[in-house]
């Protein structure tokens, strides 16, 4: 069984995407206490609807939060330097993340990753949603893509 | 922590800060700012949509959430995604999972 590690950025864009809910229930997914205060604390501090999302998932516990802190960095942030660093302690990692930044880290590190739009296609070819499901929550996040990917979830 | 940073300015354009701080009802040292933080904010988010910072560090440096960054970026029209290079790496990992589970 594999792990989910998410950053921020990926909660956010599945959040969005209306299939966060569906992903916790059918992988094993976790993020740490970092990436919690930012798209929990600070976004429900802001009123960004996406952060309740979240939160009741971690309330009823389908994603795990894990007390890890991240150092400092020049380039990354404490939430996205967590992540990596739950990423090397837990077994059969795979992180979420659609940061450039980060994910440049990640493959200099040699650890697995997936896009969020690529764990909406995961969640479609392992038949958890149809393919209509698959088009409504990229049409959810079409604003938070480039159209050429927009384009390529479609397409799949 | 502020710093204090000694700044050389034209002459010329006092004036017009001084006009926007009387619009404004606030001092020129503030307009000042506003408009550093103005230039800085837009610097940040095309950083992050070049792979040069990351969301959670461009979020922190600016004060914002990671959900204002990307209000930002979509405002500007910019997409913050991982390259064609990443989306091609994760997609061999996702065709990995799909193998596995078939």
């Amino acid at each position: 069984m594999y792990n989910f590690v998410f950053d921020a950025d990926a909660l956010i864009k599945l959040a969005h995407s209306g299939s966060l809910n569906i992903i916790c229930k059918t992988f094993q997914c976790v993020t740490t206490s970092e990436v919690k205060r930012e798209v929990v604390d600070e976004g429900k501090k802001r009123l960004y609807s996406d952060a309740e999302i979240i939160e009741e998932l971690i309330v009823s516990k389908a994603l795990e939060v894990n007390e890890v802190s991240g150092d400092t960095s020049q380039r990354l942030g404490k939430g996205e330097m967590s992540v990596f660093s739950l990423s090397k302690k837990i077994k059969n990692s795979i992180v979420i993340s659609d940061d450039r930044t980060f994910i440049k880290l990640l493959e200099r590190e040699g650890i697995d990753f997936l896009t969020p739009s690529d764990v909406i296609i995961l969640l479609r070819e392992i038949g958890k949603i149809t393919n209509k499901d698959k088009d409504k929550f990229a049409n959810n996040i079409k604003s938070f893509v480039s159209e050429k990917e927009y384009k390529k979830i479609m397409e799949e | 922590m502020a710093v204090v940073y000694p700044l050389k300015l034209k002459e010329e354009i006092m004036p017009i800060i001084e006009l926007k701080s009387k619009e404004d009802h606030t001092n020129k040292s503030i307009v000042l700012k506003q408009m550093i933080y103005q230039s800085l904010e837009d610097y940040v988010v095309r950083l992050c949509s070049r792979g040069r910072l990351s969301v959670g560090k461009a979020a922190e440096v600016l004060d914002m959430s990671v959900y204002d960054i990307h209000r930002v970026a979509r405002e500007k029209g910019l997409s913050l995604t991982a390259s064609d290079e990443q989306r091609a790496k994760s997609r061999n990992v996702l065709d990995k999972l799909v193998k596995k589970k078939s």
